[in-house]
């Protein structure tokens, strides 16, 4: 193999291009998101408020002591951890930031140790002042809780688009086909997601294709063929070789819209 | 008039009121002989047959004379002798066995040294001088010739006791220093003799640290004293043991054993990191309000929940890769983004638990509940307990690590891998103990076979290094290149020959993904500036467009 050094260079995208992809990758956690589903509900910013408010303000602590060694290294870090992100130019550079994640929960850890010690500091030995940091504060990790979870196993993972990012139709298609009886033949069409179905099938189910199909024959059972949705096209094509079967199709309970055609036939 | 300086004797005993009083006697006998006021302090450990009763009437002969008993709950003779250092107050401060097995004028020969060495203890295995070195064959050779000395002749021939111990007790004591030496690093001839001798600032360095209540404490004690470098020397005593056999048992022989493996986890962990007695107490107290396990138990609870819908698309290439033996995961993964060694444990992974993916993203839990774990000792070894509690409970409830936790691919592990290598790297530049970069080594060997965002973090732990150095700064890293640094850079290198045989490969897939993932050079061309300043402005000019969306979506 031959790698020519230019290589190396396509990697550097130039200083301005750097400087705004670092720009645009610390809006992640406090301002949006790429408008994409995958990890996080589509424009919105990963942190919730009060954690956000928490990561700024312990960067802002860490800048103050910058001299020390140790918020030098926290500085350091989160901002090596962006570099992929950074150096990235498609909607996934949320997913390249995730290695900065565990910084910017120190920095929000250190915020909240810095005020509860401010505190302490203004009002030491009263016992009252510590009785209401400590109710401030939890009262804010349970919203901030109550956000998140709400976020993540409601907000985000009951949204339509995040089950199709999830292959409702090929999870579901898979479903079907475990699900009918042992004795009838099952097929799929192939694309180029269908290691889902290979992953997830239970049962003995065979992989049809424009070039597999003219040698294609069926059994004396019973025959049931799944297609997503976008290789309905592909319908016509086993309607014509097998005719007078039953069409067929499953929609989502969440988008309403139709997950997979079902094409049955003896 | 000069002050005489004090010697406490602590003696711990539990059911030896016959002995003890004799023992008590000796010692008042043998006090006005000494160039030292003596105290003496009994802790006893909730004895039945009048052994308090016997050390209060002796409470008269002696004017420095406390008994205490040792509280409720707390058992041992660790906890007794801990307990009675504490309550010490002598410039020396020694501990001995309430049995008079080595008789109170013993300590004319450890006095002469207190001097000399921070500790000096009593030993019943040597007949001279045994200055403890780093010289850890030789010790080796010792304790390994002491054992086949037993199983010969019936007891060590080092052994000086006038009356000696059975066997089978031998053995369990030889082997007992034979592990010590093999599995702590330790060059003693005689750790368990309970027979010694503090400096006050020794003392006061080690009881705080010590942590196990039973008879283990005496190995733990001098682990402590050999990490803060106190000097110490083993000195021939006269020791008189029961001759019959003794009724240890197997499970004290595995109780034993499995404190030699607790106290090297405790040091690898740095419990032993230095604190004050008043912090010890202050954090006995706080132990429940910022401990880990609420952030963990949090995670985990987070992360179990609505485990096992859906399945993304690298998550069924990850399931599909799954199903091939490992020397074809390696060839596949070769052709696709990523390194291989997440597919392999994945392989590894569904031998124990299956190959469903549920089960697959059980590892993927599994590695996020330890990285909550990790980011909680690697705040509270950086800066303290309270930002390591929040900095945990944020992670726990962090969306997006509960998905990473609860998804069948790689960034979960590499997560992991690297605070991992980042906690073993702090240890070291704080600790200097090498078995912690061995530990790195191996965490960030494996971090970047998992995912090339590991290299990074090698990046930010070089930062680390050069910050921590004797001299901090790249000049002072080069000019004063110590043992430590060398070692660094070897790790580096080895990391790097470790590499080689991937080298090729990423390569290759860095040739494939480039016109995918990255910016390319012609956004630097003189056209495209103005455009990526409005872009800027705008926040939409260099996110990709939705027509390569799906293409991308299938390496990511």
């Amino acid at each position: 193999m031959i790698w020519h050094p230019e290589i190396a260079f396509s990697f550097w995208p130039g200083p301005i291009n750097l400087a705004k992809n670092v720009f645009k990758s610390l809006l992640l956690f406090n301002i949006e998101t790429p408008a994409i589903w995958h990890t996080n509900l589509k424009d919105e910013p990963l942190l919730d408020p009060f954690v956000g408010i928490s990561f700024l303000s312990g960067f802002i602590i860490a800048l103050k002591y910058f001299h020390s060694t140790k918020y030098q290294f926290l500085i350091l870090g989160f901002f090596a951890s962006l570099m992929p992100a950074a150096f990235s130019h498609n909607y996934l550079y949320v997913f390249k930031a995730v290695g900065a994640i565990p910084f910017v929960f120190i920095f929000s850890g250190l915020a909240i140790d810095w005020t509860l010690a401010s505190w302490a500091k203004i009002f030491p030995f009263n016992k009252l002042a510590k009785a209401l940091a400590a109710i401030v504060f939890a009262g804010l990790m349970t919203t901030t809780a109550i956000f998140n979870i709400e976020k993540y196993f409601w907000a985000w993972r009951g949204s339509p688009e995040v089950y199709q990012v999830f292959n409702e139709d090929l999870v579901a298609a898979t479903q079907f086909l475990n699900g009918l009886p042992n004795e009838s033949s099952k097929y799929y069409w192939q694309n180029d997601r269908s290691n889902i179905i290979k992953a997830l099938e239970t049962k003995e189910m065979k992989e049809v294709s424009l070039n597999s199909l003219p040698e294609l024959k069926l059994s004396s059972n019973k025959n049931t063929f799944v297609f997503s949705e976008a290789d309905k096209p592909y319908l016509a094509k086993i309607q014509e070789k097998f005719p007078g079967g039953d069409v067929g199709w499953y929609v989502s309970p969440y988008s309403k819209r139709v997950l997979f055609n079902i094409y049955t036939g003896s | 008039m000069v002050r005489k300086e004090l010697l406490s004797v602590v003696i711990p005993g539990k059911n030896q009121a016959v002995e003890l009083g004799k023992t008590i006697d000796d010692i008042i006998k043998h006090v006005p002989k000494l160039p030292y006021n003596v105290e003496i302090i009994y802790v006893d450990g909730h004895s039945s047959d009048g052994s308090v009763k016997i050390a209060n009437s002796k409470k008269n002969k002696i004017s420095r004379f406390e008994v205490f008993v040792d509280p409720p709950g707390k058992g041992g003779k660790g906890s007794a002798v801990k307990s009675g250092i504490y309550k010490s107050k002598g410039d020396f401060k020694m501990f001995m066995d309430a049995d008079n097995s080595t008789n109170f004028n013993q300590v004319d020969k450890l006095l002469k040294y207190v001097r000399e060495y921070d500790i000096v203890i009593g030993s019943r295995y040597t007949d001279n001088l045994n200055v403890p070195t780093k010289k850890w064959f030789p010790s080796f050779f010792r304790a390994s010739k002491d054992v086949i000395d037993v199983l010969i002749y019936g007891h060590a021939r080092s052994y000086t006791a006038g009356l000696k111990q059975g066997r089978v007790r031998q053995f369990i004591s030889r082997g007992g220093n034979l592990a010590f030496t093999v599995l702590l690093g330790q060059c003693f001839t005689d750790s368990r003799c309970g027979f010694k001798i503090f400096s006050k600032k020794a003392a006061d360095t080690i009881f705080p640290l010590v942590t196990l209540p039973g008879f283990g404490f005496d190995t733990e004690v001098l682990v402590i004293a050999k990490k803060y470098g106190f000097s110490i020397v083993e000195v021939p005593v006269d020791w008189n043991d029961e001759e019959k056999d003794s009724n240890i048992t197997v499970k004290d022989v595995f109780k034993s054993f499995f404190e030699i493996i607790e106290i090297q986890w405790k040091l690898f962990r740095g419990y032993y990191n230095k604190k004050s007695l008043k912090d010890e107490v202050i954090s006995r107290k706080k132990v429940y309000l910022n401990s880990w396990i609420y952030p963990v138990l949090i995670g985990l609870f987070l992360r179990l929940y609505k485990i096992g819908s859906g399945v993304s698309h690298d998550e069924g290439y990850t399931l599909w890769l799954s199903h091939f033996n490992l020397e074809d995961i390696i060839l596949r993964t070769a052709r696709d983004v990523h390194p291989p060694f997440y597919y392999m444990v994945v392989k590894l992974w569904t031998f124990l638990f299956g190959g469903s993916i549920l089960a697959i993203r059980g590892l993927s839990l599994v590695v996020s509940i330890g990285t909550i774990y990790l980011v909680y000792i690697l705040v509270q070894k950086i800066f303290n307990k309270r930002a390591a509690f929040w900095s945990s409970l944020f992670a726990a409830f962090s969306p997006l690590m509960i998905h990473s936790g609860q998804e069948a691919r790689m960034y979960g592990l590499v997560a992991f891998l690297v605070t991992l290598g980042t906690y073993f790297l702090f240890c070291y530049v704080k600790d200097k103990n090498d078995n912690f970069l061995l530990a790195y080594l191996i965490a960030m060997i494996l971090a970047v076979y998992t995912q090339y965002y590991a290299f990074l973090a090698i990046i930010v732990h070089w930062f680390i290094v050069l910050a921590y150095s004797s001299k901090p700064g790249i000049k002072g890293f080069i000019g004063k290149l110590s043992i430590y640094n060398f070692k660094w850079i070897i790790v580096n290198l080895i990391i790097i020959i470790f590499y080689g045989p991937w080298f090729s490969v990423v390569l290759r897939q860095f040739q494939h993904i480039k016109s995918d993932y990255w910016i390319l050079p012609e956004w630097m061309t003189i056209e495209t500036i103005p455009k990526s300043v409005l872009g800027f402005a705008t926040f939409n000019s260099f996110v990709g467009n939705e027509s390569n969306i799906n293409f991308i979506y299938g390496f990511s």
